[in-house]
């Protein structure tokens, strides 16, 4: 390995460029996927139309309905409709209230490794779990996308994180999000993109990559991929069977690199008001909570569902708690119900909505009162998404979340769950 | 230093995210549905004194967090002059280059300056003029491609989609 091998992130972008380009250059790039939700589509079809554009090639399009799902308010119904009909009349994929749309762009055949995926959210770094190059861009950004087919990106620098060891069963992906947090900031990652490998013992799941990678965007992340290895391509297999290639893997260099040893990891929390205010769950247990939030694209997949099915079972939640889960895609809701998960949640007192934003956006389902605190696997705890100033939420995994709905404080999942022998 | 061309700067710290500048319940599209929310994460008293044409100065990695373009509205609505930061996040970056609305970084500008200042801001010589003492400041501008979609009146034009300026 020398020096000046490339990152895969520049042998990715090289590829589609069709010449060598370095970190730090501005391309101009042909998109392979382009996907705009609800909330952010809604703000471009106005210009969209006046402008006379045309849809450049809609087969590389995603539209999802999934923040507004179905719409509480008279204004974002007005919007919806317009989304609504603005995908129809332009013949786009529309997925109305079929999930959240990172978890939907995992699901699709269209995403595989090595994939140039821009979404109109900032957590489209999500589809880097199956090694896809995803990035967020704004509204507008993404109405040139649509309109030309291409955009121009920044070559971003690559870190090298390689992740290690064996997890405590408690531990999820969401904890190794979390200690990044704790190792970046808010800001430690910007402009630059995660290349992730995985050497643990067992090798993680592909819902805990799209946690990791979901957060990525909270460290300032561009982008964030797991290097595609047999989990990809068993998770892949299983889900469609989409041909895929990637650069040589032992070529890469990144100038920076970290390894998390899963082994020495617990479960980890981030504290109002900031997903990078990390601390030990142990460090603020006992804090009483109004509100449990299982859901988003941080934290609503079929793991997420096992995990907290397994804590519940046979027991409810604590009483006046307000317990409240969301499956990140119908897909996933639908397995959680085969698998007897959905039952279980229900028998312990958890409310359990549509595939959707849920109480993540602050716009739909599940906001905050005055002083109230809530704990949730969602991507964001700003002062001010959520509800008033005076509310607070503290960030977790579903271990953790599935533990403290038990009691209604911030409890650690060992202690309700494999103190029994679970 | 002619009074009638300084503005006020609203001096805020490091990261600034999106939902304090325009928490997500204020999502939408036309001007009163947006404007309310135009720094509704901050005690009212914050948005109400802003009035158009001043600027914001914050920290490190200023607009952090979503990429719903309804806070570029609300700045829209508000008249917001420009935006200097120590650094900025990147969706917010490109969000506001793409709306034509002026933006360059400084290190310790938010550190500096005394809260309300009253600055005039150069955007063709990158400087700013602190309007008591006349004291000349240089500012990083975005790079050379930024800078030619900001010249243009921002991404729409820059690219020929937009022929004329919008209302
Ligand atoms: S679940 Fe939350 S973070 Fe994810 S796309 Fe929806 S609102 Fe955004």
């Amino acid at each position: 390995m020398t020096i000046s091998s490339p990152t895969r992130l520049e042998a990715l972008l090289a590829e589609k460029a069709g010449r060598p380009v370095r970190a730090g250059e501005v391309v101009t790039l042909p998109v392979d996927v382009i996907m705009a939700h609800d909330a952010t589509l809604a703000l471009l079809i106005d210009e969209f139309t006046r402008l006379g554009c045309a849809v450049r090639d809609p087969d590389r399009v995603m539209v999802t309905c999934d923040h507004f799902a179905p719409p509480a308010r008279i204004d974002w119904a007005d919007l919806q409709r317009a989304v609504i009909d603005f995908s129809q009349r332009r013949g786009l994929d529309l997925r109305l209230y079929q999930g959240i749309c990172h978890q939907l762009l995992l699901e699709d055949r269209r995403v595989t490794p090595g994939t140039l995926l821009v979404g109109a959210d900032s957590h489209t770094t999500l589809a880097g779990a199956v090694g896809a190059v995803a990035t967020g861009l704004g509204a507008t950004d993404i109405l040139a996308c649509l309109a030309t087919g291409e955009t121009w990106f920044r070559v971003p620098e690559s870190i090298g994180v390689t992740l290690t060891g064996a997890p405590k069963p408690w531990v999820m992906g969401r904890d190794a999000a979390l200690y990044l947090l704790g190792h970046f900031g808010e800001a430690g990652a910007g402009y630059r993109a995660l290349e992730l490998r995985d050497r643990t013992a067992n090798g993680l799941t592909m819902d805990s990559r799209a946690a990791i990678c979901c957060m990525a965007t909270e460290m300032g992340a561009k982008a964030a991929l797991f290097v595609p290895d047999a989990v990809t391509a068993a998770f892949l297999r299983a889900r469609d069977g989409a041909p895929w290639t990637f650069p040589d893997e032992d070529a890469a260099a990144c100038a920076e690199t970290l390894t998390i040893a899963l082994d020495a990891l617990d479960s980890l929390i981030a504290c109002p008001h900031s997903p990078a205010n990390i601390a030990g769950v142990r460090e603020v247990e006992g804090t009483p909570l109004h509100q449990v939030y299982i859901g988003s694209c941080a934290g609503g997949r079929l793991e997420d569902f096992a995990m907290a099915a397994a804590i519940v079972a046979g027991r409810t939640v604590a009483p006046g708690l307000k317990v409240i889960a969301v499956p990140s895609s119908v897909t996933v809701m639908r397995e959680a119900m085969r698998r007897g998960y959905i039952h279980t949640l229900l028998d312990a007192g958890v409310c359990v909505s549509n595939p959707s934003c849920g109480a993540c956006g602050g716009i739909d389902k599940g906001v905050l009162g005055s002083g109230e605190t809530a704990l949730m696997t969602s991507t964001r705890n700003f002062q001010g998404r959520l509800g008033p100033r005076d509310s607070a939420v503290y960030l977790a995994s579903t271990a953790v979340c599935a533990a403290s709905a038990l009691t209604g404080r911030i409890t650690h999942p060992a202690d309700v769950w494999w103190e029994e022998g679970r | 230093m002619s009074e009638s061309r300084c503005v006020r700067a609203l001096v805020l710290g490091d990261h600034v995210n999106t939902d304090l500048l325009h928490p997500p319940r204020f999502f939408g599209t036309a001007r009163e549905a947006v404007l309310p929310g135009f720094l509704g994460g901050y005690p009212p008293e914050v948005a109400a004194r802003f009035r158009p044409g001043d600027l914001i100065v914050g920290g490190v990695n200023f607009g952090c967090g979503s990429s719903r373009e309804a806070y570029v509205r609300a700045f829209r609505y508000a008249g917001v002059g420009g935006v200097i930061a120590h650094s900025f996040s990147r969706i917010f970056y490109r969000n506001l280059i793409n709306a034509g609305i002026p933006l360059a970084t400084h290190p310790t500008l938010y550190q500096a300056l005394t809260p309300w200042e009253t600055v005039h801001w150069e955007t063709d010589g990158w400087t700013l003029t602190r309007c008591a003492g006349g004291e000349v400041i240089a500012l990083t501008p975005p790079d050379a491609h930024l800078r030619r979609i900001l010249a243009a009146g921002g991404l729409l034009r820059y690219l020929g989609l937009e022929a004329e300026h919008a209302v």
